[in-house]
This record gives structure tokens, sequence and C-alpha cells, in this order.
């Protein structure tokens, strides 16, 4: 990766990285001719916006090209040059592209009539969309929608139809989507623990993590601190608060956001990480108060060493920390769950396991039998089998990561015998949803003989008395 | 136009919409030697009102691109074959109400009949071809004149609201269908031309649904 860099505040000789010095850059910086090169400039002087612009005009997709705006406290360690460098170089890499539905234009607002006859060029913020091939809306999963504060997403007819003004970018659709269809091209799962390995690498440097709000300024910079942005960190739940840990961040401090947009936002963020710390205290960490933070301090003397394999940022993150860290944790933001089904409500509709979008509730059908499984690895804890039930009391769902429970595979929960029809032999439904729709279609016998002993297939040729 | 930190005037902004719907209108007539330097120009011109500054833009770079480098008669069997000599027997019609299939809503003719009357409010007529007021080309024809009408007024020092409020009435026509319109014609297409019109179309149709909304919203209060 070559940059294109400001020569200005910075004196590029020993820096180890590969730099064309431009002086002045930042005040008029000119664009690359092809793929391949990256953008460093000064913190206080570069207009980000109008080398959006230019990138842009210059037939470059933005978010293709790596931009580093190097901080006094980034300038002052060639080291750190080098990670922040390194760092969103990867993170680029693992950009996914932008799709036209995925960009929202902002203007500035206009303030005056005068104002009104000119405008800045808008930028763009990169607002999330479902994957249409692994969003489960088409079988009345809304999780997105459920959590929007603007009113941005809305479920219609299978689909999620989205307001791209109204949405504000605060990212509570992303974690709360159980299967990762909801993508933020700018702010992908990938893309950020690709950051954070390049920011802490695998050596002995020991750093912090700063998460924050990417729609506002970033907060001061600090030495032995790095700051990641998160699309809001009103986002984020407690194994994202973790994950700089899990790549040997020493500590990981959520800013508080000041932006303004979600008025719970600093509310949410408490309790984030105060359950956080609370999973990391029941794992044994005994410093867990010094290892996530409200806000950058001391940092400890060595890494963190947390033995967790793969994402814990992705649909499975959760998974992984859970294994990792090996401890069963009752909160009510853990962002596993455990499913229980009274057999006695039950009517086995299989309307939890169609609408269940990761699968973590599955139907299974076998001789004159109806069963539904339940496998705690897949499940986020959505609750859209909660809210889709149509039997008072038949689903629980306790928010609580049991690490055995997630290795032990699909389960049983509940079974149910299946009645076979009459005229056919084929199933018309479980014995339990036709004793409830016997209770609601009173007492007409002829109806009811009719209804409860042939299948849908039959009913309209077969009159049974 | 615009300046080095990328200021435009309101009506360059609008003479951009407005050139870029006239150029992918153009993209949907006959191909010939003719209709190409034109929309070469179109483009080259767009370029230096500050167009490239836009989301949208690199839609139209690649659809210019694969333009230049199509050989005209494989890209005429191919307009022909994807978008039909009539009405009928059309891969990809680019009609609203042949598109719109079993989504329609009551008589296809009340799609014409919607365009025809937002034409009548705005002050234009149909020409005489043999296109139907719900085809793609007049629809974006019609976007296009609302654009100008907006750049003029803006000229004469006025907001412009009311032909953006017009616009946002054909905008929204357009998006109902367009998507799916330019999902169809990206995996028909067999020319490269036609599938990179259809994305640049469907990016730019996007971006105007928003922006005519921001617009309409950043129009002053009467004092």
């Amino acid at each position: 990766m070559k940059w294109i860099a400001c020569s200005d505040r910075v004196d590029w000789q020993g820096v180890g990285v590969d730099v064309l010095e431009r002086s002045g850059w930042c005040g008029d910086p000119d664009m690359p001719d092809d793929d391949g090169w990256g953008l460093i400039g000064c913190a206080e002087d570069a207009d980000p916006h109008d080398v959006e612009r230019r990138l842009r005009d210059a037939g470059f997709d933005p978010g293709s090209v790596p931009r580093v705006w190097l901080s006094e406290v980034d300038r002052s360690d060639p080291e750190r040059i080098r990670r922040r460098t390194t760092s969103i170089a990867s993170r680029v890499a693992a950009y996914p592209g932008t799709r036209p539905d995925h960009l929202k234009p902002v203007m500035p607002p206009v303030v005056s009539r005068r104002t009104f006859l000119s405008f800045r060029t808008p930028a763009y913020r990169t607002v999330p969309r479902p994957d249409l091939d692994s969003c489960g809306a088409a079988d009345g999963c809304r999780a997105c929608a459920d959590v929007c504060p603007h009113g941005a997403l809305r479920w219609t007819r299978g689909t999620i139809d989205q307001d791209r003004l109204a949405c504000q970018g605060c990212g509570r659709c992303i974690t709360a989507c159980p299967v990762g269809a909801m993508v933020n091209p700018a702010f992908t799962s990938e893309a950020i623990e690709a950051e954070l390995t390049g920011l802490l690498g695998d050596d002995d440097l020991v750093a912090g993590v700063m998460l924050h709000c990417s729609r506002m300024a970033p907060p001061p910079d600090q030495p032995g601190w790095f700051r990641v942005a998160v699309p809001c960190v009103g986002m984020l739940p407690p194994h994202w608060i973790l994950a700089p840990l899990r790549h040997g961040a020493a500590a990981v401090a959520v800013v508080p956001c000041d932006c303004g947009k979600e008025t719970d936002a600093a509310a949410r963020v408490a309790e984030s990480v105060a359950s956080a710390r609370s999973w990391l205290g029941a794992a044994g960490w005994d410093d867990a108060v010094v290892r996530v933070l409200d806000a950058p301090d001391a940092l400890p003397l060595n890494r963190s060493l947390m033995d967790v394999d793969g994402s814990v940022l992705g649909p499975r993150g959760a998974v992984a920390m859970a294994v990792g860290l090996g401890v069963m944790w009752r909160d009510d933001l853990a962002p596993l769950g455990r499913v229980l089904i009274d057999d006695e409500t039950c009517t086995g509709c299989e309307m939890c396991a169609t609408v269940c979008p990761s699968d973590a509730l599955r139907s299974r059908v076998s001789d004159n039998g109806l069963a539904i499984d339940f496998d705690a690895a897949l499940c986020t804890a959505c609750h859209q089998c909660l809210d889709r039930c149509p039997e008072d009391g038949a689903i629980r769902l306790e928010y609580i990561i049991d690490p055995d429970a997630v290795v032990a595979g699909a389960t049983p929960l509940v079974a149910h015998t299946l009645v076979a029809c009459v005229k056919c032999g084929g199933s018309i439904a479980t014995e339990a949803a036709l004793t409830r729709i016997a209770s609601s279609l009173g007492s007409d016998p002829t109806i009811l003989k009719q209804v409860t002993s042939v299948c849908l297939d039959c009913r309209g040729s077969t009159m049974v008395f | 136009m615009g300046d080095q930190r990328g200021t435009l005037t309101g009506t360059d902004l609008a003479r951009i919409r407005q050139g870029s719907f006239r150029l992918l209108a153009a993209g949907y007539g006959r191909p010939s030697l003719a209709s190409n330097a034109q929309i070469e120009s179109g483009l080259v011109a767009l370029d230096a009102l500050g167009f490239g500054s836009f989301s949208f833009a690199g839609g139209f770079w690649d659809w210019g691109a694969a333009l230049r480098s199509a050989e005209l008669g494989g890209v005429s069997a191919e307009f022909v074959r994807l978008f039909g000599s009539g009405l009928d027997g059309a891969i990809c019609s680019p009609v609203e109400s042949q598109q719109l299939g079993s989504n329609l809503q009551g008589d296809p003719a009340r799609h014409a009949g919607r365009i025809e009357d937002l034409m009548r409010r705005s002050g234009f007529s149909l020409s005489d071809d043999d296109r139907p007021p719900d085809h793609l080309v007049v629809e974006l024809e019609l976007a296009s004149a609302l654009c100008g009408s907006e750049a003029a007024a803006r000229a004469r020092g006025e907001s412009g609201e009311q032909e953006l409020e017009l616009q946002q009435e054909i905008v929204v026509v357009l998006a109902m269908w367009l998507p799916e319109f330019a999902r169809r014609v990206i995996q028909q297409d067999q020319s490269g031309v036609f599938g990179r019109l259809a994305a640049a179309t469907d990016a730019f149709v996007q971006h105007e649904i928003d922006l005519v909304r921001l617009l309409l919203d950043s129009v002053p209060e009467p004092a």
C-alpha cells in the first residue's frame, strides 16, 4: 500500500510507511491516479467531506480508499502511525462496496434564503440495508424494525421497508439482527475486526481501544489508546464491547455519545458497559473494572488474554465469546438466550419455528409426531418467537449464556401427536391444536367433526358425520 | 461551475439533474451513432457542471465506458431483444404498466393517465411518437423537463418549490417500478451496455428520491 501523505506536520523519514510526500496537501488534496493508494492528512487541517467529494469526482468509491487523519498524538510516535495506516488499510480491504440504496445524501442545513441559493455537494452516509438472501422478514422476523428508534424500518408484508432519510445510522438494527443480514458497508464486523487486528497486532504492545460514535467528532486522542469508530456506541451489546480485549487490548473504553440523536443512548451505554464487566467478572476476571471502562484511564500493565476463537462481532460472535469465556451468566443484556416451551399451552402451530430467523427453533416431523427442537448455539434472544406465538404463556425466553447448552446441539423442547386424516391418512394438525380449535368453535358437532377429522386437501370433497 | 470546495448554486444542481434524466432517457432510445455521440457529449457537459461529486456518477461513467467500447450493431440487436419493437414480446418492457404485471392495481390505463395528468399540471404534453405516457423514456424526459423548470424558477430567484413537488410525484412513480425493471435488465443484458444503463438509472432514481425530499425540506418558510 502506498500513501499520498501531507508532509507539513510529519517528518516521514524513518517512519517506515511508503509515502509520496505532499506539502500543503490538506489544503488542496490531490487524488491518486489509480487504485492501491491511501491518503494521509492532518486531523486539524484536512476537510474529510472535501476529500470524499474529490475522490468521487476522480471516479473512486470513497469507501475503497484508505484515509488516515493523524492527530498530534499519532504524529509523536512513528509506531502509532504505522499501526494506524496498517489498520485502516486492513479495514478498507474488508470493505464490500456499497449499493445505491446504502447511501443517504446529507446536505448542510439552510439557515437563510441566501444560503438556500447555493448548496455544498451532498456528503453521503452509508446506512444499513438488509441482505435479502439471509433476511428473515419473509418469515415474519422484524427484529430490526422493533429496535429502530427513528421509525426508519418497517416490516411490510414480508419485507423490510427503509426510509433512508429517517435513518440516523445508529446501528442498533445491525446488532439486533439475529443472522447478520443488516449490513452497513462502512461498518461490517469483518472491517472493524480487521482494524482491531491491525492496531493491536499479536506482539507485546499494551494499548487500549476507545470505541466511539462515528456521527460526531472523535474524542481527543490519548497516548496509549487507539480510537475505533462504530456507528454509535448505543448499539453495542456486551460482546462487542469485549471484542477489543479478545484482540489483545489492555482495556476498552466506551466513550459516551453526545450526538443527541437518541435520547436513551447514554443509559444504554452505561447498562452495556456494566453488563460487559459483569460477564467478565463472572468468568473470573477480577480486574474487569479496569479492563472495561466508560472513559479512557490508566492502562493495565499487560494485554488481555482471552481464549476466544473466531469472530466475536459477526452473527455467531456471541457464541464464540460464550464458549471462550466458558461461564454461565444471566443478564438482561445477555446476547444469547434459552427458549422454554410449556407443553400444556403450546399447540404445535410451528409459528415459533417458522419465524425464528436463525433456525434456533426448528420443527421436526416424525411418525405421527411433531417436535419443536431448540439449539442454544443459534439463539440470539431476538424474541421473535415470543412476539409471534399466538398462545399466551406458551413460550418463555431466558437471557442466559450457557456454554454447556451452546455446545450440546439441538434438543427437543416439546412433542405433539399429529392427528391423521380419516380419508387420506395425512396429517391434519396436532392434537393440541385441534383441541384448541374445538374450544374456539363452540359445540356444533358437524363443523367440529369436519375440521378435526379431515385434512385441508380432503375437506372440500369429504363430509364426515 | 462548482467551485473548488464543492459548492453549487441551486440552478446548477437542477441543471445537473435535468441533464442526468435527459441522458438516461436518450440511453433507452434506439441506438445510433448520433445518439451515442449525444450521450458522450452529454457526459462531458455534466462533468463540467460538477456532476462527478455525486454518488450516482460512477454508474454513468461505467455506462459511458461500456457504450464507447461496444459494437453498434450488437447493441442495436440487443436493444430490440430486450426492449422490443412494440409493446408485445419484450423481455424487459420499458413500460410501467407492463412491468408492474401481477402487482397491477386496477386498469393499466390508470398508470398512463397519471402521467398524462402530471404533464398537464406541469404544462407539458406528450410528443407525437408511438410511446405510451408510462413509457420509461417519457417518464425520464418528463422528470428532466421538470428539473429544467426548477432551474428556470431558481434563475428567477424563486424557490422552485412547486417544481420540486411535481418532481417528487414523478420520482415516486419511477421508484415504484424501476428497481425491478433494472434488476431484470441487468440479469438479461448480453451487451454489457444496457445492464450498466439500468444500474445507473436505478442509482440515480434512488438518489433523487432522497434529494428531492431534502431540497423540499430546505425551502425556507415565507417571511
